[in-house]
């Protein structure tokens, strides 16, 4: 039963561009993940640019919320926010040899659920 | 005061379908025709003999209503009941226990009974229960399209799609207007109001993990900031259904895992099957008991059923000693999903009948209502909310769907859907011939099918994992070479043939409404 191709994680993207995802797990965590068109994956493996992505994730203030290093090919994550119930989107950057940032991809925006071990019951009886 | 009562069952299945083979998995929809949807439709029929008029809301995915509608399942459901009558009566043949003889005649009338029932809709399951909406017995609603977590599908436009789809679907298989959805897996996210408003849908279910309950009581009815109707579900009544200590839970009922299938010899049982693996057989002669699995004792009906009324009065017990002190009739909205009754709570259609029974025995004072028959009560309702992100799974959060052993599915269903989008928008503005306006449709369809939820819950549980993603694989291979046919404009008609005969649900999909949906 097995199907004519494998899902094998990879960096590079069918559709030949750089783009980043972001999907809500829980209250606390956000699941991205990231391909780059055939340029870039040969401008990271030809050393144009550093392996090492940065991936920061914002708040609709442009407050940063949560940075992270991470490598290209990994081409996921999860990453702990520290609040709920607000919307983020997240910023990946590329480093070039001579230490320029670059951003990159921009994901789309979600809204984590609320923090359940906050909630207090509300007294349906009032 | 009067209590306000929605029971609210939710029916789906994924879509499996093969042609000229046989997968285990085609047998979970037999399975629940037979322990499940036949026994609700009679459940229906009985209590209107009696006087009674149950009120339901139900929601059938269109992944299963094609299910119901699809003459080859039907072929097969017919052959599937007809080796399980060879079974029972091998096995009342052999068996000298009393109980279990017992047992296999209960079996017997269950799956005779069901036959006749299928026989007289031409086992079209879709009949029947247009017959009961038509009645008012039940409220028939939808979900979204292929039974997708909505917020999982990224792009808005895709979103808009799968309610649209399914609306227009709806309308055309029950001839009437959808008037309420349930998302899937209750999957709520802001992204989907506009599309509920955009298809006219007046309400649908989210979970009271919804709610900032610091504030809002589960109890009332709500509405968005665009005018939608929102029904909270009870986590409450919830519970007692499907929590831990839960009245299926009682060791009188029917065990669900000790099936014959797991204990005949092989080769005796492949016959009936038609599989050389262990697979259930649906013939279980076992209670659930207090002792461990290989010393279960025999199931007896009478007892298990005498305690199911025993439940329901306890349920209905419970609903009123909750609110005797509300000064204002709450509404409670019960949600379930159907194949719990029956399939796995073997009694729990005869638990549900024994509900309505009992409250027009005992004159409690509970009204069960449609949500429609709710709204025309409450039409000025003015309760606006902001609704959280959320689902009906534990805390309302989304891991069973999305975690490490099967978040790698995600990227290949994201990219293959945006790489569809960028084709139809090639064509929108032009009337492509023939064999590409085909194959613009089935690769819509394969597409579709990978969205939907089950697979990742497979994968999460490792219940079937294998045919999950076969089945995406399938799917996503597919499409890559439908894409490559349009690209090379070469389309294999035979092909495009062969899988619309398999993968056969929106008979008239029309792929334009996938146009302009390319980012997020």
């Amino acid at each position: 039963m097995n199907g004519e191709i494998d899902f094998i994680p990879t960096p590079k993207s069918i559709l030949n561009e750089n783009y980043c995802v972001a999907m809500g797990v829980n209250s606390e965590t956000i699941f991205l993940f990231w391909k780059f068109s055939n340029y870039r994956i040969s401008s990271f493996e030809n050393s144009l640019l550093d392996k090492k992505i940065i991936i920061k994730v914002f708040d609709r203030n442009e407050n940063v919320v949560a940075e992270i290093e991470t490598d290209y090919a990994s081409s996921k994550i999860y990453i702990t926010l520290p609040f709920a119930n607000f919307p983020v989107c997240a910023r990946i950057y590329v480093k070039s040899n001579s230490g320029e940032i670059e951003e990159t991809a921009k994901s789309n925006e979600i809204t984590l659920s609320h923090e359940r071990e906050v909630r207090k019951e509300y007294n349906y009886l009032q | 005061m009067k209590i306000y009562s929605i029971i609210f069952l939710h029916a789906h299945l994924p879509y499996i379908n093969h042609i000229n083979e046989d997968y285990i998995e085609e047998n979970w929809y037999f399975e629940n025709v037979i322990e499940s949807y036949v026994p609700f439709l009679r459940m229906i029929s009985n209590l209107l003999n009696d006087g009674i008029e149950p009120r339901f809301a139900i929601s059938i995915s269109p992944t299963l209503c094609y299910m119901m509608e699809n003459e080859n399942l039907q072929n097969k459901l017919k052959r599937y009941i007809n080796l399980r009558l060879k079974l029972i009566e091998t096995e009342l043949k052999k068996e000298t226990d009393e109980r279990i003889i017992k047992n296999l005649n209960m079996y017997l009338n269950l799956y005779h009974s069901s036959y006749e029932f299928l026989k007289t809709y031409s086992f079209d399951l879709i009949t029947p229960f247009k017959f009961y909406e038509n009645q008012g017995i039940l409220e028939i609603i939808t979900t979204p399209a292929t039974y997708p977590i909505l917020p999982f599908l990224i792009n808005k436009q895709v979103i808009d799609l799968q309610i649209t789809l399914a609306s227009m679907d709806y309308r055309e298989r029950f001839l009437q207007p959808l008037k309420g959805i349930f998302l899937s897996e209750c999957a709520y996210e802001e992204s989907v109001l506009v599309p509920l408003k955009k298809n006219s849908i007046s309400y649908f279910f989210v979970d009271e993990t919804s709610l900032d309950t610091t504030k809002h009581t589960p109890y009332s009815l709500y509405r968005t900031s665009n005018g939608i109707n929102v029904f909270v579900r009870d986590s409450v009544s919830s519970e007692s259904i499907i929590g831990e200590s839960s009245y299926p839970s009682n060791p009188l009922y029917r065990d669900f895992y000790k099936d014959i299938g797991y204990e005949r010899d092989i080769d005796y049982l492949k016959e009936f099957t038609l599989f050389t693996q262990r697979i259930p057989t649906g013939l279980k002669y076992y209670k659930i008991g207090t002792l461990s699995r290989s010393e279960k004792e025999i199931y007896e009906a009478e007892p298990a059923l005498k305690q199911v009324e025993i439940d329901a009065e306890d349920f209905i017990k419970k609903r009123v000693e909750q609110f005797k002190n509300c000064e204002k009739s709450p509404l409670v909205v019960s949600c379930f999903n159907m194949e719990i009754f029956g399939h796995r709570w073997f009694e729990g259609i005869y638990f549900l009948e024994m509900i309505f029974r009992k409250v027009r025995s005992e004159r409690y004072p509970i009204q069960f209502l449609t949500p429609s028959q709710y709204l025309s009560m409450n039409s000025s309702s003015n309760n606006f909310i902001e609704l959280q992100t959320s689902s009906w799974s534990e805390n309302g959060y989304f891991d069973k769907w999305l975690n490490e052993r099967n978040d790698f599915i995600y990227p290949y269903i994201y990219e293959i859907t945006q790489k569809y989008l960028r084709i139809v928008n090639k064509y929108v503005n032009s009337s492509p011939p023939f064999n590409i306006d085909l194959a613009l449709r089935q690769l819509g369809r394969e597409i579709l099918l990978m969205h939907s939820s089950d697979w990742s819950v497979m994968i999460n549980y490792d219940m079937h994992r294998e045919y999950a993603l076969y089945r995406l694989k399938k799917h996503y291979s597919n499409a890559l070479k439908i894409i490559d046919q349009i690209n090379s404009s070469s389309v294999d008609i035979s092909f495009i043939k062969k899988l619309e005969n398999e993968n056969n649900i929106f008979h008239s999909l029309d792929w334009r409404l996938f146009a302009s949906s390319s980012t997020f």
